[in-house]
């Protein structure tokens, strides 16, 4: 894994969790489609972006690790 | 027939097949402790992912969830961490699972005793663990209990109801081990989802027909609820220090949680943890959103405020405001949450009881040659015996399900994150480090949590972790560890990790070169 690819991952993280445990607690709060507050549209569905990221990493991750049976 | 007739029946069959299964692998998983307590480290990525997820949703996420979100709003949601505990099991997990492998661990404590090079804490860990693991698997089924009186409508006394699930819980467990308790879990994990599609469908058409969750949400507009839509919530509890002492309490200490730690040693490749990397987070959207929706939009819209016994509002929605059937199935998904954690923990304590305590200190310490047969036979009577504990423990019946086991177990549980995080990850984290901060961080989360109020709004989890990290850091710092530790530990994991990532990449790269000439 080169070392740019691991810091942009790692922060991506920070990034991530400081808007989700902190900025949604700040965040306006307006309905979006008419139902859903945007806080409650990004803690429920923030975290499917944080899956794709996590899962393209760790796949090159673990192309790394062909040599672990 | 009357409906409470069918729904008791309904769970009669439900608890026959649920034992049924943990006792067709009864002679095959008596032969060895690797196989009862591990399923000879064999978990494909789909069975692993599905009892992991399903054994952190509790019959607490459940009940629990919807209720606290019908209380404090939807900040309640940071429970699940932004799905944090996905990335931890993929972090800490790989490594644990390979030193797992190297070492043969099976339990936290097999692998914290050995990080930290002493019996005297490996006991110590084994005994907190086994002794909070009661109270939380106590609350699982009384939180059953409670839901199969309404349900009934009192047809099914609340004793009979916990007494029922806890025999079935502790002989499922008996019955098969870990493979039987995987499966089983894939099985609810399926159930449980289903069942709150089916739940929000039915309550949604049924009772916004106009509009669906549009015309629900115009509804808490008018009737006073609205503020449950947005942080801090209606009583100001989710700011940012209510959302992060939360995610700790819920989410990122869940790792180290006995029954998850112990799922980081039964994956069969490393192939499951490039899929759970993807695949744990989306499995918990999946199923917490329609929990959330429950408790964020349904239930005030359908309910108003000011419900008097929220801890029951997902009960009261699926009986008193749905047909038996939609009632039968919610009830099957609380089994299915509640079953799956109280299970899974059982087992853990069971595991943990039986290799860490009467294995180690009976026979490897007096350098006697074990009988893996006996260890299972052991285990299976320690399961016995923690059944009727806990069958005690739910006869008193604690009064909110949510406060007592989060104010009890999690801190508690979360109190070997650093030294598990520390020993993996840090070199110079040592024995007197490790025992210092895990001791002081229980002293800390007993007296914040019980005599004085934790101060700057934090929880008291979270001042329990800091010192504990603290003291773990300060004290390793002032002390050494065996080089013969650093090298199994570290040495040993690194040079699996990355010298042949380096020869990997580095043959990759001679193989292009060559090619491009």
């Amino acid at each position: 894994m080169s070392k740019t690819v691991t810091i942009l991952f790692v922060l991506f993280n920070i990034v991530y969790f400081f808007i989700d445990y902190v900025l949604v607690t700040v965040l306006p709060n307006p309905l979006l489609f008419g139902w859903l507050p945007l806080q409650l549209g990004l803690l429920l569905f923030f975290p499917v972006i944080a899956a794709i990221v996590w899962g393209l990493y760790f796949n090159a991750f673990f192309n790394t690790q062909k040599h672990v049976k | 027939m009357k409906p409470a007739i069918l729904i008791s029946l309904g769970i009669l069959v439900y608890a026959i097949f649920i034992v049924w299964h943990g006792f067709r692998s009864f002679k095959s998983t008596s032969e060895s402790s690797e196989k009862f307590f591990t399923a000879d480290r064999g978990l494909n990525p789909f069975v692993l992912l599905c009892t992991t997820s399903i054994s952190v949703f509790s019959a607490l996420a459940f009940y629990g969830a919807p209720s606290g979100i019908y209380k404090d709003g939807i900040g309640f949601y940071s429970n699940t961490g932004g799905m944090v505990a996905a990335l931890m099991f993929v972090v800490v997990g790989y490594r644990l699972w390979l030193l797992g492998r190297e070492y043969g661990f099976t339990t936290p404590v097999d692998y914290l005793r050995s990080r930290y090079y002493s019996d005297g804490y490996g006991l110590f860990v084994s005994a907190f663990l086994i002794l909070f693991i009661v109270p939380y698997v106590a609350m699982q089924l009384v939180a059953i209990g409670d839901a199969v009186v309404v349900t009934t409508d009192g047809m099914v006394p609340y004793v009979i109801a916990v007494a029922v699930g806890t025999i079935v819980v502790s002989l499922h467990i008996i019955g098969g081990g870990m493979g039987s308790v995987a499966w089983m879990d894939t099985f609810h994990m399926c159930l449980g989802f289903g069942t709150l599609i089916t739940l929000i469908v039915y309550l949604t058409m049924r009772y916004f027909p106009n509009g669906g969750f549009a015309e629900a949400v115009q509804i808490m507009q008018q009737n006073g609820t609205f503020d449950i839509l947005s942080c801090p919530g209606p009583n100001g509890t989710f700011n940012w220090k209510g959302m992060i002492s939360n995610a700790l309490t819920g989410a990122i200490a869940t790792v180290v949680w006995p029954h998850i730690f112990m799922r980081t040693f039964v994956a069969s490749s490393k192939e499951n943890f490039r899929q759970m990397s993807w695949a744990m987070p989306l499995s918990y959207v999946l199923v917490y959103s329609p929990i959330v929706i429950i408790g964020a939009i349904l239930a005030p819209a359908i309910l108003g405020p000011g419900f008097e016994k929220p801890d029951n509002i997902v009960a009261i929605l699926s009986t008193q405001y749905a047909p038996p059937f939609i009632a039968f199935i919610s009830l099957l998904c609380l089994f299915a949450f509640g079953v799956s954690t109280a299970d899974s923990l059982l087992l853990s304590a069971s595991a943990m009881a039986s290799r860490d305590i009467y294995l180690h200190h009976v026979y490897e310490l007096k350098g006697k040659t074990s009988d893996s047969k006996q260890v299972v036979k052991f285990g299976r009577l320690v399961l016995l015996l923690l059944m009727i504990i806990t069958l005690v423990i739910v006869a008193l019946k604690p009064a909110s399900i949510t406060d007592y086991a989060y104010k009890l177990s999690s801190p508690f549980f979360a109190q070997i994150l650093p030294a598990t995080l520390f020993g993996l990850f840090w070199k110079r984290a040592s024995k007197e480090g490790a025992i210092a901060g895990t001791v002081s961080g229980l002293l800390v989360a007993i007296v914040l949590t019980f005599f004085v109020k934790p101060p700057f709004g934090f929880s008291a989890l979270v001042w329990a972790l800091v010192v504990n990290t603290l003291l773990l850091v300060v004290v390793s710092l002032c002390t050494k560890v065996p080089e013969e530790i650093t090298a199994k530990y570290h040495t040993r994991i690194d040079s699996i990790i990355y010298s042949g990532a380096e020869l990997t990449s580095l043959t990759d790269a001679t193989l292009q070169a060559v090619n491009q000439k």
